[in-house]
């Protein structure tokens, strides 16, 4: 309750007095367009953006509008090209704050998603690991940092390149202070060390240094928790196969592969004896 | 009675305007009656023609009018080949009925555009779900969701790209073996359908040879539509386990996404000819030489009627069918698991690990629909229809599997119930596939498998021409859909993660923001590595 109460009088702050501004028609918009509902939501945006009593709260419906126009359907390089240039506004405002930071990082992503198919992935991926350099500590700092990591995995075609590369990208695991992005991030050096350098003793690394965490998705916890009871099983440690195989059944015990995981639990005490 | 031609031409119109007047009326009838002013009228739309499903909702809708007067729920049950047209008119329209089933024709397009996310929902406890309690103490009243036996982790009652839940299955289905129980005993002995491949494929040569005293033969087995494609898929799938091992780089026990298979294709991991494949293939053959002809090209329908009239002993066909067998067939029916061979058979074990086991593969999944008159009356009866004692209801009707795990399977047989103890699903090319290209290349050589004369080697000489192709095709639209699925989740996540900002300025992630970011780092993990392996295996050409 005191949270809520928080949350309104913050908005209160951010969005001025009641009125066709007010927080919660805000959030309404907000509401719309992250549920998908462009159409409702851009006609809200447009009403607020149209209504001019409340210059304080502008910048926030800029933010909002423009990531509701990256979804408008049908796609149109005015939409996007108005995004762009609702997001530099933002950023003008104020480029360190949360929001200054997280238009910097659609800008970004537009460049990425959002126009053409074949985007210059060098320059983006620099773009990424700047934005979090000046911000170490934003939300979408660390989410660009990822981005970062994301791409560079896949770059580089000789193993000398490839492992060059995975070395600079495990210097940045420190730099995820926001556990749920930490998880994503080893998820995604375990799969790079599995598939571009054929490495399970690094990639079960990173799965040990997710720390037990697990990501929201069930699907993809499930093939965590199983790929870290794989690995175990590969280089040898038994009793930790055993315990993540267990942890699966336990968490997971209508999945598809419930029946594999008792087997290999059955393998692995037979050994034993 | 041979007709003129002309007299043809007239019959086959009045033919057509008969079926036009007939689909008009199943899809207008649900609000062509007058209704009491004071009623609230739900509506379902719906393409469940089978045997004792329209009955089975009846059943329950009758129940939920009697708890609240006042409700009255109508039924549009529309064929499944019109259902996907007719949904899209009612779309557009502005006039879809308050429940619409989710799976024909659905697109994820479709389902962001027009039914109601349910995720929120699906976490509280389903009110008509309460669980018993023995001795007066309070007992926890598990998430709606952990009601279902899958959990609801299946499309389409969870929709992955969109990243929420869309609709609740009210069965489950699976592929089984029916069977004349009478006949069988005359040809084989035994009532009882042989669980092993050898003596199964004996019980077939020993049903062809088998004198009817009628002038027509009598064929093994029959499978139609998409029944045999699931079939085939079935039986090269059970070859192919080492394959998948092979494969497996991620170490995650299964084939993993249809798009990381290509890849292993188009790096070579694994070829037209890898041994798995032509084993597969060698096993389908076998089946095929006891199939009835053209069996590719019959209609689900012809086969379970071919069956019906004893022109077949076996009919390989989903769950779904069995209300319909038990209604139209006047003899005693069995029904086995399609007999495969193990690890230990001397000719097609050495691509085997274990048995597979069955996917579950839900059904009857119903969504509340964005136009809904009453989606809170819809959410509520859409709790009622999947409650334990109302899935008793449903099951008892229809015959069909239930989803709620808590249901009393009743006089269903054992046989019906999906048996997960097995290797899970791995890789399916003539029904789901990669895509369009590659499902139509591979089915279009089909017929060099499974004709007289013909054989894997003349059908994997078929695949070699357009079957990459296909491949490379389907996968660079997979690339497509990731970009644009993930370019509109940039949206998403700009809202969800603001609105969790604003309404609590301490937490910088919501719980919509984080299920978002994993699922963008999935995709971006996919598309980054197709575009990597693609230009290797271009530098190497």
């Amino acid at each position: 309750m005191q949270g809520q109460t928080a949350a309104v009088l913050a908005s209160l702050a951010l969005f001025g007095s009641a009125g066709p501004l007010s927080a919660g028609s805000i959030q309404k918009a907000y509401e719309l367009s992250a549920r998908g509902l462009t159409r409702e939501s851009e006609q809200e945006w447009r009403r607020l953006e149209a209504d001019g009593r409340n210059p304080a709260g502008i910048r926030e419906v800029h933010f909002g509008r423009a990531g509701n126009l990256l979804n408008v359907q049908p796609r149109t390089s005015a939409n996007i090209d108005r995004a762009a240039e609702l997001y530099r506004d933002v950023v003008k405002g104020d480029p360190d704050d949360e929001i200054g930071v997280a238009s910097a990082y659609f800008l970004i992503r537009i460049e990425q998603f959002h126009r053409g198919t074949t985007p210059d992935l060098e320059r983006i991926a620099g773009d990424f690991l700047a934005l979090h350099a000046a911000h170490p500590e934003r939300y979408f700092s660390q989410l660009a940092l990822l981005k970062h990591v994301t791409l560079r995995l896949w770059s580089g075609t000789t193993t000398a390149e490839k492992q060059s590369e995975f070395s600079r990208l495990e210097s940045y695991a420190k730099d995820f202070t926001r556990p749920e992005l930490a998880v994503i991030y080893h998820f995604l050096l375990s799969d790079g060390y599995l598939v571009r350098l054929s490495d399970p003793v690094a990639a079960l690394r990173h799965q040990r240094a997710r720390d037990g965490r697990l990501m929201v998705k069930e699907d993809t916890s499930a093939d965590l928790t199983l790929k870290t009871a794989e690995l175990s099983r590969e280089i040898g440690d038994l009793a930790e196969a055993t315990a993540h195989y267990r942890d699966f059944l336990r968490r997971f015990p209508t999945n598809a592969r419930a029946w594999l995981v008792r087997q290999r639990l059955n393998e692995l005490e037979g050994a034993k004896k | 009675m041979i007709l003129p031609g002309r007299a043809k031409f007239f019959a086959f119109l009045a033919l057509l305007a008969g079926v036009g007047c007939a689909a008009g009326w199943l899809a207008m009838r649900g609000g062509s009656q007058a209704i009491p002013s004071a009623t609230q009228v739900l509506r379902i739309g719906h393409y469940q023609l089978e045997t004792g499903v329209r009955e089975g909702l009846a059943a329950v809708a009758a129940e939920y009018e009697r708890l609240h007067p006042g409700v009255r729920i109508e039924q549009n049950a529309v064929p499944k080949k019109m259902f996907s047209a007719w949904m899209r008119t009612q779309f557009a329209g502005r006039t879809a009925p308050d429940l619409v089933q989710l799976g024909e024709g659905l697109t994820e397009e479709i389902a962001l555009q027009n039914f109601r996310p349910l995720s929120t929902w699906l976490r509280e406890p389903n009110p008509y779900d309460q669980p018993p309690s023995t001795d007066g103490a309070i007992v926890q009243s598990p998430a709606w969701r952990d009601t279902f036996i899958d959990g609801l982790t299946s499309y389409p009652s969870y929709i992955p790209a969109l990243i929420d839940h869309y609709g609740v299955p009210n069965a489950l289905f699976t592929l089984r073996v029916f069977y004349n129980r009478d006949l069988l005993t005359k040809i084989s002995g035994s009532p009882e359908c042989p669980t092993e491949f050898d003596k199964f494929m004996e019980v077939c040569a020993q049903a062809e040879r088998f004198d009817t005293k009628q002038s027509r033969p009598l064929y093994a087995m029959a499978s139609g539509g998409e029944d045999s494609r699931l079939l085939l898929d079935t039986i090269t799938d059970s070859q192919m386990q080492r394959l998948v091992r092979q494969i497996d780089d991620l170490r995650i026990l299964q084939a993993g996404m249809p798009d990381y298979f290509a890849l292993h294709r188009i790096n070579g991991s694994w070829t037209l000819r890898s041994p798995g494949l032509l084993a597969g293939h060698e096993l389908a053959r076998e089946y095929g030489r006891h199939v009835i002809p053209g069996f590719l090209q019959l209609a689900a329908e012809d086969a379970l009627l071919a069956f019906v009239q004893q022109r077949v002993l076996f009919l390989v066909t989903t769950t779904q069918a069995y209300g319909s067998l038990l209604a139209q067939t006047n003899f005693p029916l069995g029904v086995a698991r399609l007999p495969l061979p193990g690890p230990d058979h001397a000719r097609f074990g050495a691509e085997i690990l274990g048995p597979p086991g069955d996917p579950l593969r839900p059904e009857v999944v119903l969504g509340i629909t964005r136009e809904a008159a009453q989606p809170e009356l819809a959410l509520d009866f859409l709790r009622f229809l999947s409650s334990r004692r109302m899935s008793t209801i449903f099951a008892e009707r229809t015959g069909w599997f239930p989803a709620n795990k808590a249901a009393s399977r009743g006089s269903i047989p054992a046989e019906l119930a999906p048996d997960t103890s097995g290797f899970p699903e791995g890789i399916r090319l003539a029904r789901v596939g990669l895509g369009i290209d590659s499902r139509r290349a591979y089915q279009a050589e089909l017929h060099r498998l499974f004709s007289a004369d013909g054989s894997v080697e003349a059908f994997i000489d078929g695949l070699v021409v357009n079957f990459d192709a296909g491949l490379r095709a389907d996968l660079a639209r997979h690339q497509k859909s990731h970009r644009e699925i993930n370019a509109r989740n940039d949206s998403q996540l700009a809202a969800a993660w603001r609105l969790g900002t604003l309404r609590d300025l301490a937490t910088a992630a919501s719980d919509r923001v984080t299920p978002i970011i994993e699922t963008q780092a999935n995709r971006e993990t996919r598309l980054y590595r197709a575009e990597a392996e693609l230009n290797a295996s271009t530098k190497q050409k």
